[in-house]
């Protein structure tokens, strides 16, 4: 024990710069590269209309994304995003048909499908001891199993205007969507760099015990940390439905997996402690912008799936290489 | 050990929650009403021969996935009919996945049911259990879907995907009289229908001037189509018409469509029929979708099965075919 | 006589840097125990680890009955002739007694193994040891003193020369370490040689037939087990001398009672612990490893369930079921592992010393301000002199030193009544060990109670008004400044009735 710190301790702070710099900002001059490679490939691309579409499409990844990081922040994960974002549109959708809509319940009840899953979750892992993987994995069956039996896996469809407005509707010509991802952004900055509560989902998720012997309720913050996650979740499946205009059981299958890969892109370290929002933002746009470019491309999807994987387990492996010169 | 007790609970817990969530779909034991009746009433006793003989016969059936609306549908049709015959079925839902399937026709077997449905999932992955259900020497009906091992299996029910494709193609080759470009929507790739589909697509493509300028997947999922067509509207290509595998990316794509303010100026076409989409058919913003009778094709099983059980000779191959629906043909599908 | 079966000779081991054995000689022949002493940190589990293969030494060789043995790894050794029974047991306990024994060895064809031929011959390997323990029975069933009989067949299952144990009776009972001696006896019958490493004095005399003493990764020498006596074993133990490494003292008179423990008792660990602390006074905890010291400071702190016992602060009794209660009260908590339980050291210098007070920088309670919390980071930076280049640095890249002393500001941020440090100083250099020594003796002219739990002898003595010892969980006796000694702490800390008694 006493080597391995005097090893850690050895290698100081004495790199250059520049590296430190490219370790922090790593992800960004990436988004910028591939940015401009697929400028320059084509010219479809780079246009008002297309930059609208990426940042419309990457809207809803990203608010998910930006739960999985609270979550992974405070050290835990959250395999339940997609079946809960279905569920949680499936309910509201409920609220939002075109005949008796009634808006402000369809919002509630979204939000608050989300929070009550999130809570479960949270419940289950802080008092339960269960591992996350197990207990948010156990919540994703039963909450997709929950949407399926409450349509009879039928869509709900013939939504109102207003519930549509969420997810297809503009404000000054910039959609809702983005408007929203933008407000949820600046909300979750705010929470984890500028309030106590954020301070603790950090020192929960870099070192529980160490928090635990300063006195923190590790429990509490880990519990608030999950149902914040779920609210914000329960946020997604809302604009989700009203962007494809109906509530289906079956939708967001997979949606998790995105998410998280777009906050370990962003930077987010899995093992917790480490991340910010900004980070999943840029995560998840980085990988709907390759997504959009190769279709622009008319990439075939094989190869399509093959980029992917290759980007994410690359900027990770980056990721990892660059932080150890930090260190 | 506190620990382990907790675990073994949440897991016991978990299982029952399942199973309790499947309970609604799948899993029971449906029994016909004549059945649960029991002795109760003379005149079952007094039933005719065969009545009684379907009475006792038990089908065990295998659905893909009773998360896919279309396969519910399929589901509600061949319980009804089964209901209305009076024989005892037992419903298993495969949940997408091939090895599962194997495993419930084994359940089957073990059970010694008179005779089994499969809906499979894939074409290799769910060939064992046709295989085991012909060694145990009970007789196997494909539904909906084929085996790579068909040969094996006693009858197929259902439709033949290529039908569809042509049937999307022709309507495609009508409305845009032979010309022009379109883009094609696929489902799950390697999926049989995704191939059919495709196979008959290119059947009636086959000697006009339409050309495919962009093709991709999108998994069967409406966001999945809007996010594609959305793409695929600002690519700045000349698009005439989409052809979408299922009603579900055609919708995604009107969506995409008509936000963009194009509605009209690009045909969508779908396959299903879905209520949704026989909406925007008659509205106009769809123009064309193709029904896959499920009704027919479950009721039509339930009756091949019934004959399987009794012993009579099957034919190879019942086809329920596809129809093609325009506007004017909405009404009939309501 | 002049038959050796091991010989280790000048084996020098660093590790990054800093010198952990220097030259260290010494050989055991057939039928003997050797014993090897040492304090906590002497080198005597490095060379032990050295001998099994499991480090390589950097220099130096060993013999086996003559010829150069270079294990690559325990497997190896164990090959080789020579066994190791660890302090810490690492049976598998799911596993049954044959297949222990058999661990890594099994008889069989292949991936397959023949279970009832080990069992017979586990049975055989148990009989030959007059064991009454049944092969087929699972581990987790049998008590540690069995457990620990059974790792012993396994040593001698592959007929071992040289069987080492380190502390192998720390976890057994009166009786089993009588059965172990009389296993120990036949070996030596059997012409293998041991090399038993204790602290236990009372055993160590008993069969010990030669002692190698180690201090600091030397070896002082080796001596006949009976031209010693205890008071020189343990005068050559810990023979060192102080000269300036400590500041000079800060005079001023000790205050109220501010901690007082009156019948602590927590589940196998701690046995009626009774002390006291006055505002300004440091008290010292002494003791081997394993005494129970971290475990009274976790006590104190909430983190363990005290069965019995009452704790009084500044005069109140509380009840203090967990660290947040206890920071409450006015308590503060260096703990022994700085990665493990004190720093969050994926965050920067400020975050991680400000998470402790951080709701006194708040407005509305939650919104952090900035400049408030700056300025309380920049004091604690400033008065405990920490070197880092910004407080928004990583922590993880501070020295050991300046990391521990960012882990004491955050707590002083909290300005606590009474400190609870244990091993304040580990694993840092001699220069911030100093400028640490300086900041323990600062707070306490400021009327703190502080109760420093440390290995280093020369420590205690050092700083300490008082300085209690404990021993196998209770305090075995509590020393004045004028009674300290390393002597006297060392002869209570191996669990002797010294004559130094209480003296409150």
């Amino acid at each position: 024990m006493r080597q391995e710190w005097r090893e850690i301790v050895s290698t100081g702070n004495k790199e250059g710069q520049f590296k430190v710099y490219v370790a922090k900002y790593g992800i960004y001059f990436l988004f910028l590269l591939v940015f401009i490679l697929l400028s320059v490939s084509n010219k479809a691309f780079f246009t008002v209309n297309n930059l609208l579409n990426i940042s419309k499409q990457a809207s809803i990844v990203a608010i998910i994304a930006m739960g999985q990081t609270i979550c992974l922040i405070s050290g835990g994960m959250d395999l339940s995003s997609g079946s809960v974002m279905a569920l949680a549109g499936v309910t509201s959708a409920m609220y939002g048909l075109a005949d008796g809509t009634n808006m402000p319940a369809a919002v509630l009840t979204a939000i608050g499908v989300g929070m009550t899953c999130g809570l479960i979750n949270g419940l289950i892992v802080s008092w339960g001891k269960v591992p996350a993987f197990i207990a948010t994995l156990g919540m994703q069956q039963a909450a997709r199993g929950m949407a399926l039996l409450l349509t009879n896996a039928t869509p709900v469809f013939g939504l109102s205007e207003q519930y549509i407005f969420l997810g297809s509707g503009k404000i000054s010509g910039i959609p809702v969507l983005v408007i929203v991802m933008i407000l949820v952004m600046l909300a979750s900055a705010f929470m984890l760099n500028k309030t106590k509560f954020g301070r603790h989902i950090y020192a929960i998720g870099g070192n529980e015990l160490s928090a635990y012997v300063s006195g923190l309720n590790v429990k509490r913050t880990r519990l608030l940390a999950y149902t914040i996650t779920g609210a914000l979740t329960g946020l997604g499946g809302l604009l989700l439905a009203g962007r494809i205009q109906s509530g289906t059981p079956a939708m967001a299958e997979g949606y998790e997996l995105d998410a998280i890969a777009g906050a370990v892109i962003g930077g987010v370290s899995t093992s917790g402690g480490i991340g910010s929002v900004y980070g999943a933002v840029i995560g998840a746009l980085l990988m709907t912008m390759v997504n959009n470019g190769l279709d622009l491309l008319n990439v075939s999807a094989y190869y399509q799936q093959i980029i992917k994987g290759i980007i994410i387990v690359l900027t990770v492996f980056i990721d990892v290489r660059t932080k150890d010169i930090k260190k | 050990m506190k620990k382990r007790i907790m675990g073994s609970i949440l897991i016991v817990a978990m299982i029952l929650g399942t199973l309790c969530g499947c309970q609604g779909t799948s899993g029971e034991q449906e029994k016909s009403p004549t059945e649960e009746a029991g002795g109760n009433t003379k005149t079952d006793t007094e039933a005719s021969a065969t009545e009684k003989d379907d009475e006792k016969i038990v089908i065990g059936v295998s659905f893909q996935g009773l998360s896919d609306e279309y396969i519910v549908r399929l589901s509600d049709a061949f319980k009804e009919k089964a209901e209305e015959l009076g024989v005892t079925i037992q419903v298993a839902d495969g949940q997408m996945n091939a090895e599962k399937q194997v495993g419930q026709v084994e359940n089957f077997i073990a059970q010694k049911v008179d005779v089994i449905v499969l809906n499979p999932i894939s074409a290799d992955g769910c060939a064992p259990a046709v295989t085991a259900a012909r060694e145990a020497g009970i007789p196997i009906i494909t539904l909906i879907s084929t085996t790579s091992n068909q040969e094996e299996a006693n009858a197929y029910v259902g439709s033949d995907a290529i039908e569809s494709g042509e049937i999307q193609g022709g309507m495609v080759v009508e409305d845009l009289e032979g010309k022009g470009n379109i883009v094609v929507m696929y489902g799950q790739m390697g999926h049989d229908a995704q191939i059919g589909r495709y196979t008959g697509l290119l059947n009636k493509l086959e000697g006009t001037d339409i050309e495919i300028i962009a093709e991709q997947t999108a998994n069967w999922s409406r966001e999945e189509g809007m996010k594609l067509m959305e793409n695929w509207l600002t690519s700045g290509k000349q698009i005439d018409a989409v052809v979408a595998q299922n009603d579900a990316m055609a919708l995604g794509a009107v969506m995409a469509i008509e936000a963009k303010g194009l509605t009209g100026q690009i045909r969508v076409y779908g396959i299903d029929a879905q209520g949704e989409a026989l909406d925007c058919v008659e509205k106009g913003t769809m123009n064309g979708t193709v029904f896959q009778n499920a009704k027919r094709q479950g009721s039509e099983c339930v009756e091949v099965a019934v004959k399987a059980a009794k012993g009579e000779t099957l034919e190879t191959n019942y086809y329920v075919p596809y129809e093609g629906i325009r506007a004017e043909d909405v009404p009939d599908y309501r | 006589m002049e038959h050796r079966l091991l010989e280790v000779e000048g084996i020098t081991k660093s590790f990054s840097g800093v010198l952990a054995l220097d030259h260290v000689s010494f050989d055991v022949r057939p039928g003997e125990t050797h014993v090897l002493m040492g304090e906590n940190g002497a080198g005597k589990s490095t060379l032990m680890k050295i001998i099994n293969g499991i480090y390589h030494a950097d220099e130096g060789m060993i013999k086996l009955e003559g010829k150069e043995m270079k294990a690559q790894s325990p497997m190896d050794a164990m090959e080789k002739g020579i066994s190791m029974i660890h302090q810490e047991l690492n049976n598998v306990l799911d596993m049954s007694v044959a297949e222990n024994i058999f661990l890594g060895k099994e008889y069989g064809r292949g991936i397959f193994y023949d279970r009832r031929l080990m069992q017979e011959k586990a049975g055989e390997v148990l009989k030959r040891l007059d064991l009454e323990i049944s092969p087929a029975v699972k581990m987790r069933e049998l008590s540690v003193a069995k457990r620990q009989m059974v790792e012993i067949a396994k040593a001698v299952s592959v007929n071992a020369k040289i069987i080492i144990m380190d502390e192998p009776t720390s976890a057994i009972s009166h009786k089993e370490v009588e059965a172990l001696f009389g296993i120990i006896g036949n070996f030596k019958k059997q012409g293998m040689g041991i090399v038993y490493i204790s602290h236990k004095m009372d055993e160590i005399f008993r069969i010990a037939d030669r002692i190698t003493i180690l201090r600091d990764g030397k070896s002082v020498g080796t001596y006949k087990a009976g031209h010693l006596t205890i008071d020189q074993l343990i005068a050559k133990m810990v023979g060192r001398t102080m000269e300036n490494m400590f500041p000079p003292p800060i005079e001023h008179e000790p205050g109220e009672e501010a901690l007082r423990v009156e019948g602590l008792c927590c589940e196998h660990v701690l046995e009626d612990i009774s002390l006291n602390i006055r505002k300004g006074e440091i008290l010292g905890l002494a003791g081997l490893m394993g005494a129970g010291r971290s475990e009274l400071a976790e006590a104190l702190f909430g983190m363990r369930r005290i069965k019995q016992g009452k704790v009084w602060i500044r005069g109140k009794e509380r009840e203090i079921r967990r660290p947040r209660d206890a920071v409450k009260a006015g308590l503060a908590f260096v703990t022994e592992d700085r990665a493990l339980s004190g720093l969050n050291k994926k965050t920067s210098v400020k975050k991680d010393m400000s998470i402790l007070t951080l709701g006194r920088y708040c407005r509305w309670k939650q919104v952090i301000s900035g400049r408030k919390e700056n300025a309380a980071v920049d004091r604690g930076i400033r008065t405990l002199k920490i070197k880092t280049g910004s407080r928004n640095q990583n922590v993880g890249s501070l020295s050991g030193g300046n990391q521990q002393k960012v882990i004491v500001a955050r707590w002083l941020l909290g300005e606590p009544d009474i400190l609870l440090m244990d091993e304040p100083t580990r694993g840092i250099d001699v220069g911030a060990k100093y400028e640490i020594y300086s900041i323990i003796q600062k707070l306490a002219a400021e009327g703190k109670a502080i109760l420093m739990i440390s290995s280093e002898m020369p420590e205690l003595i050092g700083l300490c008004h008082r300085v209690a010892v404990m021993h196998e969980g209770r305090i075995r006796g509590e020393l004045t400044r004028e009674e300290m000694s390393q002597e006297a702490i060392m002869a209570l800390a191996a669990g002797m009735e010294g004559d130094c008694v209480n003296r409150e």
